[in-house]
Order: C-alpha cells, then structure tokens, then sequence
C-alpha cells in the first residue's frame, strides 16, 4: 500500500437533468482514515458515494482509487473491478442466503479453503459466531448490521463506504453499535468514508467531517475545525447549535446590540461600513441578572449537567445560552449578557 | 484488480456499461418481444390498408353501428355488473367478520377457471327454452321463460365469470390501504359510511379503475358466451366474417374498429385513475386494519355471497354434472378426449414456459433500466392485453400465409398467439416480483466482485423465481381456455378441450361438451389453487394481466 491517498476526488459533478446532485466535489481519504461526509439530506452525500463504487459515472471529473483512475473522461471500471466496499443504509443482505453465504459472496476468488479461514476470522471480528446458517430475516436490526459490515470487509476491500449504516436502528443500540463498528474499522486500519445527516454521529466517529450542501462540499477539516472555524454560515448550522447576531464593522470591531466585539473571518477582509453576522455558541456569554438588563428569558432548558436559557435580546432575536446548572434565573427575568472570554468572535459577510 | 476502460467510440456515443445501458442479454429478448407484440397489429395495418373499397363503404352501414352499440352495451353492463358484485364481496372477505371469510375469498375467485363458453352452454341449458328450469317449473304452468339469448343471457354469464378479476385488484387494494387513514377519519367526526365514502372508496379508485378495465377488456374479447348467446358483438361478427365471406378483408377492417374501442377502454381507464398512484407511499408493514363487525347485517351478507358462489360456481358444477352422467350413459365417445387434452395441455404450456421465460429479461429492462427503449416496450406489451384473440388470431393468420409458410397450420403460430396475448400476465407478475428485490441487493454483489451477468443469475434469478412461475402458471391457465384463436390458428383437425366443447355446444349436444369442459376446469384449477394459495401467504395478488 502506497501511502498516498486510497481514494481521491477531482471536480467530481454528477447531473440528473437539470439538476446538480454532485458538483465540482474534490477530497482525498488517507489511508486508515475515517471520513465522515455530513449533509441534510438531498445534498448529494449518498450520490457522492455512489459515484465512488462505481454505480453511477460521473460527467465531470475523476475518481481514483489508489493512486488508479476509475472514473474519468475515458474510463469507467464497473463496481466489481474497484475493490470498494460499501454497506448501504437497508444493509441490501441477500435473503435467500445464509449469513455465511453472505458474507463469503465476495470470496468468490479464493479457494474454499482459503474463503472458510477468512469467514472464520471476519464472524469472529463483528461477534457473529453461532449465527452462520441463520438466514438474514432471522436476525435482529443490529446483527444485520454486523452481517452487512462482515460482507463488506470479507474480501479485504481498499476503502468502505458506509452509508447512513445507523439509520434503520433503535436510537439506544445506535450508540454501542457505531462504537463497536469504528472499533472495527480503526483496529484494522480500514479506510472509510461515512454518510449521515446526523451532527453527532459525524462528530463521535470522524478524523475530519466534510459538509455538503446541495451537491457542494463546502468544508473538509477535523471535527474540532469545523465546530470552531466553520467555512460558511451553512457549516455552522451543520456543525452544531449556534446563534447568529447582527452587527456592523466600525474600527476593526463589530458593533451589536450587545456590545462591540473583536472578531475575524475566515473568507477575507470585511472593511468599515460591512454588515456581518457573527458566530455565537451556546458557551460564548455568561448571563447575568441585571435591573436594568434589556434581554429578557424566554426559556429554560435543564439538562443535569446545565442549564440553556433562551435569551430574547432587544431586537427580538434569541440566543440560547448554556449556563451552570444551578443558575437561578426565572423565566421573565432581565439580564445582560457577558462574554465568557474575551476571544474573537468569527464573522460572515451579511451584505 | 483489472481495469476495464471503455473504448472511445462507445464513449463518444453516450454507452454507459453501469448507469444506464442494459446488457445485451436483457435488451436483445425484450426488443424481439416488443416487435412480436407488435405484429399482429402492423399485418391487421397492412391488410386493411390492402382492403377493397366495398370492405371500407361496410364499416359505414347501420349494420356496423348496430354491432357497435351491443359491444358497447354489453361491456357497459358487464362492468357495472361485476362492480356491484366484486366491491361489496372484496370488503366483506377483506374487512369484516363475515363467517366462512376464507372460504368465501377462495370461492369467490374459482369462476375464473370457468371459460366463458363452459358457463353459457350450462345457462342455456338451465335458462333456455325447454331448458331444465322450464322443465322443473312446467307442471306449475309455467310454460313461458323470459328470453336468455341476447344481452341478458351473455351479460349474465360474463358478469358471473368476469368479477372475480376486479375482486381480486379490489381485495389486494384494500388490504393494501392504510388504515390510519380511517382512523384519522373517525377521529375526525366522520361516521362509517361518510369515511367509506369520503375516504376509502376515493383512495381506492385506481383500483376500481384497474379492475373494471380487465372486466372490460375481457368482454370486448369475449367470443364463447356472445357467440352462444347469439348476441352479435364484433368478435362474433368478425369471426363470421372470417369463416363465411369470400372478402377477407372486410374482418381486418371490423378488427381495426375494436382496436379503436380497445383504446377507448384504456383511455377511460387512465383518466379515471388520473395521477394517484396503485400504491401506499409509506412503505413497510402498517398495523391490521380493524375488523368491522357485521352484526345482524351478517345474514344479507352471508346470502349475498351465497348467490354469487351459487349462481357463478355450484350451479354450473350442478349442471355439469348431470350433463356427464347423461353423456356417459347415452354412450357419447369419450376416446378423443386424450387428443384434446395432450393438445391442449402442449400448446398452453409451451406458451406458458415461452411467457415466463422472455418475461424475465423484460422485466428487468422496464424495472432496472428506465428510459426511452424501456418505457416504449412496456406500452408495446400492452398490445396483446387489449386486443381480443380473434383479432390477434386474425393478423397472424395473414402473416403466417403470406410470409411465414412454414410457421402457417403449425402449433407453433398458435403458441405464438398465445403468448402475444397473454405476455402481459406474465411480465406482470415477473416485474411485482423484481419490485420485491431491492436494486441495493444486485448493487451490494456487483460491490462484491461479480460481473452483472452472475449477479442476475445468482441473485436476481432466484429472488423472482416465484414470481415468474406464477406468470407461467397465469399464461398456462389463460391459454388454455382461450377459444377463438385457437379456432383461428388451430392446424386442421388440431382439437383442444376448448374446441371440443365449443363445437359440440354450439350445436346443443350439452352431453358431448360436459366431459372435455370438465377436464378443462380441472386442470386449469391446477395453476388456480397456485395463485390462491400465494394470494393467501402474501397478502396481496397480481393482477391476472
């Protein structure tokens, strides 16, 4: 294995009519990495996907796995010569095979010998023993899962690809499975690449989460990245609860209603006169009682380890503010907001 | 890992090995079936285009108008018929605690095994002049029936053997429907009858529209009960054309007429279905409907269904009956009845196994690979399931005269007619059984390393295998009833089961035409239970073409 890239995207777009489901998509996954593609869904994530093993061609770009191009200009390699894997959201098992049969079907190049050892091995990686001859309708959601997931890495594939592989089960199982199958993957050095539309899955699983919106990646960088410093208003959204406030840049700082504050930007220069809107998380203002504070709370939210207030502010426009849980404050109440640090905040052209 | 790139040229004309171009071995078979399908009507074309003055100056007398109104009459009265008959029964067995349900859904769909000319030879024989129920009532003073020939005597039959193909779309559409929406109903302020009115039967429409075009379709290609019957609808007509005028022509001209009418029907049908779609669109298991319960209003309902199993099942097995018994006791032959079942049995199962088999391919076309050449072959496969035998019959008699010498008095131009008009049946039942596997599966073993050829067969093959057995079960039991083109295309002194009762009841000699009818609805009840017993397991039915 070299040590570039397992799988790399060029300007990949992918049309149906009129419409761009992928456009001018490019990213690399690294070898033994965990890439999580988060996007609502209709923003072209499963399509990406597709794109990659190869059951769609794309009309612009190139795909390679491998350092080989596969999809290009003048190349389609069809999905069985491409060596990727991929687990699709109904798991897709054959049902009138056995769970055994399932998982040696992409074997079919081994010797019986050989395909026995490794169907041995891979039960014994997702903890399938005891369930070899069972037919998939006689397994539980999760240990369709587990069968999908040994089917894929049976035949020791260059890259998996996951898509929405949590959807279908029960939202307690969701966690001890997605924990146990990136155990998997990572122990193995597997590369793969993960779809969801679900912020917390993308952010316990991934080495770095790229955000699609209607077919564009708008950001690809590690989780903590794309919480802190996200690309566009969009990724903020993506990315977790934030509120946005309005101000305007008057000497290098930008001027609210609840103050004027440092800030930066990450897609150039905003001038004095710019209308911006700044990035506020639910941790960035302390609130505090005040007689004559005009933002008032509208809500209370108590979560055990905290408390998220809603904070109306002047204009109307709320902020939900995380606060310790034995904060005091009544619904009602009149306060003023501080900021917790005195850090930048990051700011977007509003104009 | 072998890369395989593409040639530039197919490149250049937009060929797509994975997204959107068919293999050859699913296009090759379903394009030489569209062009099959295709005959009939492309000869019926060009022998009328050939078709003298006088044989055009025909179709604009009265007598065409007249014959025109009976068809239209008689499909009219069949389908309105056959819907107040299937509709009450598909609720009572599908929604209520009627007692005997299973018993009552089995019954209610046996007729079909009945042919339409079985069923007008016994009510004839029952309901006809000096028939037995003058008989039995003639010491009462009755000496009078009402006339059965005519559109009492053809509506009657058909209606009695033709609902059961409505029941059958309306029970699979209400035990499809979701029940949420009528509970959302009730919960709402709506009484039973205002839901049922305003919410069930509305949803079920596409049903009601499906169902009553099989019933209308099947009439318009009646050929046993109106010729028995003597009431002259165009089949009737353009068969007695065929056999007795010197201007053969003048039958293809009359045939090109119910091709309109064929339109017609369908055209009614899309516009009364209109966008809503067959289907639930939440997809999954929903809960069991509430079952409704009866009441006192269980004894109409329970007479009601014995009426209908009475009149369309135990009353022509009745008389059937006693129409065997006096056969063999005044010595009527029974010899040829081997001939005539091997005959009928070959040629019904060779079209059987030639349906399934070419219905596979098609199906996937029209399934997996969406597009300009699949949508135009799915409609073109419609032609077969439109047109009534004797025009179908008709047209290949012309080809198989001019141009296929060889082909012309064999069996195998009568296969051929089989499978032209009942392909519909098998691609039906083939493509609910792809419907069934999910494209993920096929794509799922491609990721795996197999080539789309393996995948098909070892994938696909086997997850539709049922459901292509079904269709070859379904064309099997259709063509063996099928009448008129096998009168048509049958090479001389070729006798099935179906000629064998036609020409003996045609002719009165109800003793002689009981043991061969017998036969036949006993082999076609083979394929029947079949269907039945799947309907039971699954849920829900394909629709018999």
């Amino acid at each position: 294995m070299t040590n570039g890239p397992v799988v790399e995207c060029r300007g990949v777009t992918k049309r149906y009519g009129a419409v761009e489901a992928v456009s001018g998509v490019s990213f690399a996954l690294r070898p033994g990495e965990i890439l999580s593609i988060l996007g609502p869904s209709g923003s072209g994530k499963t399509t990406a996907l597709r794109l990659i093993a190869g059951f769609e061609s794309p009309d612009e770009g190139e795909i390679s796995v491998q350092g080989k191009t596969v999809s290009g200009p003048l190349v389609h390699v069809p999905p069985d010569h491409r060596n990727v894997g991929m687990v699709f959201q109904e798991y897709a098992l054959f049902p009138h095979k056995t769970v055994a049969e399932n998982v040696t079907f992409g074997l079919h190049r081994l010797t019986s010998e050989q395909r026995e050892r490794r169907l041995a091995e891979v039960i014994e990686l997702v903890r399938l023993g005891g369930l070899e001859h069972r037919y998939p309708h006689e397994l539980s959601g999760g240990q369709q899962q587990r069968v999908a997931v040994a089917r894929t890495i049976a035949p020791r594939p260059d890259a998996v690809l996951l898509d929405e592989p949590f959807s279908n089960l029960d939202v307690g199982m969701r966690r001890d499975l997605r924990r146990e199958l990136t155990g998997i993957l990572r122990e193995n050095g597997i590369a793969t690449i993960f779809v969801t539309h679900d912020r917390e899955e993308a952010f316990a699983i991934a080495d770095r989460i790229g955000v699609m919106n209607d077919g564009r990646l708008e950001q690809m960088d590690a989780p903590d990245v794309v919480y802190r410093m996200p690309a566009t208003p969009f990724v903020a959204k993506m990315a977790g609860t934030s509120d946005f406030i309005a101000g305007e840049v008057r000497d290098g700082l930008a001027i609210t209603e609840l103050g004027r504050f440092p800030f930066t930007s990450s897609n150039g220069a905003l001038g004095d006169g710019a209308s911006v809107m700044l990035l506020v998380h639910p941790d960035d203002f302390q609130v505090v009682p005040h007689v004559e504070g005009r933002a008032v709370v509208r809500a209370r939210e108590f979560l055990g380890d905290a408390t998220v207030l809603d904070v109306q502010m002047p204009s109307g426009a709320t902020l939900r503010c995380r606060q310790h849980s034995h904060s005091t404050l009544e619904l009602g109440a009149q306060v003023t907001l501080i900021p917790a640090t005195g850090k930048a905040f990051l700011a977007f052209d509003a104009s | 890992m072998q890369a395989v790139s593409r040639p530039l040229i197919l490149r250049a004309v937009g060929y797509r090995p994975t997204a959107s171009g068919a293999p050859f071995v699913v296009w090759g078979p379903a394009v030489l079936v569209g062009v099959a399908m295709l005959l009939p009507l492309f000869y019926l074309l060009v022998r009328s285009m050939g078709a003298s003055a006088e044989a055009w100056e025909l179709l604009f007398r009265a007598h065409t108008a007249q014959t025109l109104g009976r068809t239209a009459l008689l499909i009219a009265t069949v389908t309105l018929g056959s819907a107040a008959i299937a509709i009450p029964l598909a609720w009572l067995t599908v929604r209520t605690d009627l007692p005997l349900r299973g018993m009552w859904s089995v019954l209610g769909v046996l007729p079909l095994v009945v042919p339409s000319y079985v069923g007008a030879f016994l009510f004839i024989s029952v309901l006809g002049p000096r028939g037995m129920l003058q008989q039995a009532l003639g010491p009462l003073g009755v000496d009078r029936l009402p006339e059965v020939y005519g559109l009492p005597g053809a509506s009657l039959t058909l209606v009695l053997l033709s609902y059961p193909y409505l029941l059958l779309v309306m029970r699979g559409a209400w035990a499809n429907l979701d029940p949420a929406t009528e509970d959302s109903a009730r919960s709402l302020g709506h009484g039973s009858w205002s839901t049922m009115l305003r919410v069930t039967l509305p949803q079920l429409r596409p049903a009601i529209a499906v169902g009553s075009l099989l019933v209308a379709l099947y009439t318009l290609s009646d050929f046993g009960a109106v010729s028995l019957m003597e009431f002259p609808t165009f089949t009737w007509v353009i068969f007695q054309q065929y056999e007795s005028a010197f201007d053969r022509s003048i039958a293809s001209v009359l045939s090109l007429v119910v091709v309109g009418i064929a339109l017609v029907i369908l055209l009614l049908e899309s516009q009364t279905r209109g966008r809503l779609s067959y289907y639930r669109t939440g997809a999954g298991a929903s809960r069991r409907p509430r079952v409704v319960r009866l009441g006192r209003w269980k004894w109409p309902a329970l007479s009601l269904c014995a009426a209908v199993v009475g009149l369309s099942l135990a009353l022509p097995t009745a008389v059937l009956l006693h129409w065997l018994v006096r056969g063999v006791l005044a010595g009527e032959p029974m010899l040829f009845l081997f001939a005539a079942t091997w005959n009928s049995l070959m040629a019904a199962g060779l079209a059987g196994v030639a349906a399934a088999a070419f219905s596979v391919p098609l199906a996937v076309l029209v399934v997996r690979y969406p597009g300009v050449l699949s949508r135009l072959l799915d409609r073109v496969t419609f032609v077969g399931f439109a047109l009534p035998g004797v025009v179908v019959a008709l047209a290949l008699v012309f080809f198989g005269a001019n141009y296929a010498r060889p082909l012309y008095q064999t069996t195998w131009l009568l296969v051929f007619a089989y499978v032209v008009l009942f392909f519909p049946a098998a691609l039906g039942a083939t493509r609910a059984a792809l419907h069934q596997v999910s494209p993920r599966i096929e794509e799922a073993a491609r990721g795996l390393g197999w080539g789309s050829g393996q995948v098909m067969r070892a994938i696909t093959l086997p997850l539709v295998r049922s459901g292509v057995l079904m269709g070859g079960a379904l064309v099997f039991l259709v063509s063996m009833k099928e009448l008129p083109a096998t009168l048509i295309l049958g090479p001389l002194g070729f006798e099935t089961l179906a000629t064998a009762v036609w020409s003996a009841s045609s002719e009165a000699f109800f003793a002689r035409a009981a043991a061969p009818a017998l036969t036949l609805i006993l082999i076609s009840s083979v394929p029947m239970a079949y269907l039945v017993t799947r309907e039971r397991k699954n849920g829900r039915v394909e629709t018999l073409g």
